[in-house]
């Protein structure tokens, strides 16, 4: 039987590591990575549940700023999202929950995970425990990783996974 | 020579022209069925690094396509797919049973000798065919849409400016002037019935325009039926009194203290279903009936007017539509039901009718309403023993500043005025705020400009702003920018000070 597939959108601002953390999921090096400045890159990506193996299309938006509308046909029919942010920089976790509230007037309540990247670089974090104690009081599944060391990249794509293959499918 | 063919302009897909189609690998035309099954393609597969089969899913080989549906046209260029090749892809739903096609296009514009040769092979004149119709379909309609839908909300975005900034003045002062002389006062209510009927207009004309654009998301907060049913009466009550009819609105049980919703849509419902049974009835009564029970708001409108048809009921939901000529000569643009109709969907319900020719007519809507979670804040309160907030006004407008700069000092607000974006970056560097208060559209810095600087200067000061153009776009830039709430000219004292409170006290 062939695995599910889901459409999944990797969002957040300029420069926070949105390809990064795609290619180490994905185990694609960063050298082989194409520099591109605008369209979507589209990935496939396989991820395990307790439900059983699921495949997803992994969409990364390219911006030059970072910015987009999210009218964009790029996210069309996405099942769920995935935000990152940058630990050395606080403003991007803001911009993070603001983002996360502009998908859900547009699309509704998906299937989310937060990803908070480069926490191997701990000494210039800008985004402190407390901030990290709040977020965890919203509900929203938050990671901290690390996408030049390749740390912790894979739990958030598994975590969504899960979130996106109801408990009831079997594998 | 190089001879150009159908698919050389890439002007004929909308795609910028600087994308040069004629030095790309030929188009791939996929023909799948409603469930995305290949059932056959012309062109090479190979040239785009794909394994076609027929019968088999095209979603397992083209991953970008999970999540769409045959049934949607959709656009969507530069897409850097497997080995890092950029593609344009178009989805186009065919008629028959749900079929569509799928329009693959070379958006590489490098290795140009080798595409050149690969190109002149694999010609055809069936493609070629094929593509000058695509060309019809995607690249006219694409180009008009695009057109209409920009002058489109140009318009909605000025009228809604120019119409709602002297609306707010108007109201504000009605309320300033109606604590001195009272609501009774015949001559404000003259002047609150006048400002209330524009504005409904201005609302109904470009909630039309939403609706025509098929652009409305409700926004859903709490709100308190018992609170909005007594302003909504308010409102009518002079106009019912001038007019001799009585007005009535009775509760029959309202479970939940606070229901989820989208206010100004259910506002802007039961204000037209109300304003037409009052225009439309000239004695007798209207009356109102609500409750709200198992997660619905069930609302009824009974007139004593002269009723409609039944052969005219579906006539008066279509827009610009009324039955002025007939039997009366109130005034309407004929849109008031429309959009309700519309509006009630989005809404999750809709509008019922009921009516007698000679007798009256009923107008129910029934909607849901599900009980709001109980605030995690106290709201504002008239004892607050707090130190006084300091609020800086930021407003263009002279008549709405000076309005605001009244209303808030009289709520306990240390109140500053600004007049534009620099003298208010001059007082914020000057002296210590609470929350800023500004508008969107100032005269010397555009809303997102204005407010990335102050957030930039002063990352966790609260910021509320204002604007009398609704525009998506305008309110998802304010909350990038970090504002915490985005109200809309006009908007009332109770809803501003309630974002305030909410801003400072959060």
């Amino acid at each position: 039987m062939e695995a599910r597939q889901f459409k999944v959108c990797v969002l957040g601002d300029a420069a926070v590591g949105k390809s990064s953390l795609i290619s180490a999921f994905v185990g694609r090096s960063v050298e082989n990575q194409v520099r591109v400045r605008s369209g979507a890159q589209i990935e496939v990506g396989r991820a395990t549940t307790p439900a059983g193996p699921c495949e997803l299309a992994i969409w990364d938006i390219l911006c030059a700023d970072g910015g987009f509308a999210l009218d964009t046909p790029y996210l069309t029919g996405m099942h769920g999202y995935l935000i990152v942010c940058d630990r050395t920089r606080r403003p991007t976790l803001t911009g993070a929950l603001a983002l996360r509230m502009r998908v859900e007037e547009q699309f509704g309540p998906l299937p989310l995970v937060l990803t908070i990247n480069k926490s191997d670089r701990d000494q210039d974090s800008e985004i402190t425990r407390a901030d990290l104690e709040r977020l965890a009081g919203t509900g929203i599944a938050s990671f901290e990783i690390s996408a030049t060391d390749g740390s912790s990249v894979i739990q958030p794509f598994t975590t969504l996974a899960s979130l996106l293959v109801p408990a009831s499918t079997g594998g | 020579m190089e001879r150009k063919t159908g698919y050389d302009q890439a002007g004929s897909y909308g795609l910028p022209a600087s994308i040069e189609l004629s030095d790309a690998a030929p188009p791939l035309l996929i023909r799948v069925d409603a469930a995305f099954g290949i059932i056959e393609w012309s062109g090479d597969p190979a040239l785009y690094d794909l394994n076609l089969s027929r019968g088999v899913d095209a979603r397992r080989e083209l991953a970008f396509l999970v999540g769409l549906e045959t049934h949607k046209s959709l656009a969507l260029p530069m897409l850097w797919i497997r080995g890092n090749r950029p593609i344009h892809c178009y989805l186009i739903p065919l008629s028959r049973d749900s079929e569509a096609q799928i329009l693959i296009l070379d958006a590489n514009v490098t290795d140009l000798a080798d595409r050149k040769l690969r190109r002149q092979s694999e010609k055809s004149d069936i493609l070629e065919y094929r593509l000058s119709q695509l060309e019809h379909e995607l690249g006219d309609a694409k180009r008009d849409a695009a057109r209409a839908s920009e002058l489109k909300s140009r318009f909605i975005s000025s009228m809604s400016h120019e119409f709602r900034t002297p609306v707010t003045s108007v109201l504000g002062y009605c309320d300033l002037l109606e604590k001195q002389y009272g609501r009774d006062d015949r001559r404000l209510q003259g002047i609150r019935r006048s400002a209330n009927h524009l504005l409904s207009l201005v609302e109904n004309l470009l909630e039309h325009g939403r609706v025509v654009a098929d652009r409305i998301e409700p926004v859903e907060e709490a709100v308190h039926l018992r609170r909005l049913f007594e302003s909504i009466y308010m409102m009518f009550e002079p106009l019912a009194a001038q007019k001799e009819l009585e007005f009535t609105i009775t509760e029959q049980g309202c479970e939940a203290e606070e229901i989820l919703t989208d206010p100004v849509r259910l506002r802007q419902i039961i204000v037209n279903l109300i304003s037409n049974a009052l225009r439309y009835t000239n004695e007798g009564s209207v009356r109102v009936v609500w409750r709200q029970r198992n997660d619905r708001l069930r609302l009824t409108v009974t007139d004593t007017g002269p009723g409609i048809p039944k052969d005219k009921w579906e006539h008066i939901f279509q827009a610009f539509s009324s039955l002025e000529d007939e039997h009366t000569r109130a005034r309407g643009l004929g849109l008031g039901l429309s959009i309700s109709q519309h509006l009630a969907v989005v809404l999750g319900g809709e509008i019922l009718l009921e009516s007698t020719p000679g007798e009256g007519s009923t107008f129910g809507a029934d909607l849901r309403a599900p009980a709001a979670q109980p605030a995690l804040t106290a709201p504002a309160g008239s004892g607050q023993t707090e130190a006084q907030r300091r609020i800086l006004v930021v407003e263009d407008d002279m008549d709405v500043r000076e309005y605001l700069a009244v209303v808030l000092s009289d709520s306990g607000y240390a109140t500053t005025l600004a007049m534009n974006g620099q003298q208010a970056l001059d007082k914020l560097q000057g002296g210590a705020v609470d929350v800023l208060l500004t508008d969107f559209n100032l005269t010397d810095f555009s809303g997102d400009s204005f407010m990335r600087q102050v957030r930039a200067a002063h990352p966790v000061l609260p910021m509320i702003a204002m604007s009398a153009s609704n525009a998506e776009a305008d309110r998802n830039v304010a909350f990038e920018a970090g504002c915490s709430a985005f109200l809309i000219k006009p908007f009332d004292l109770d809803t501003l000070l309630k974002e305030l409170e909410r801003s400072v006290g959060g």
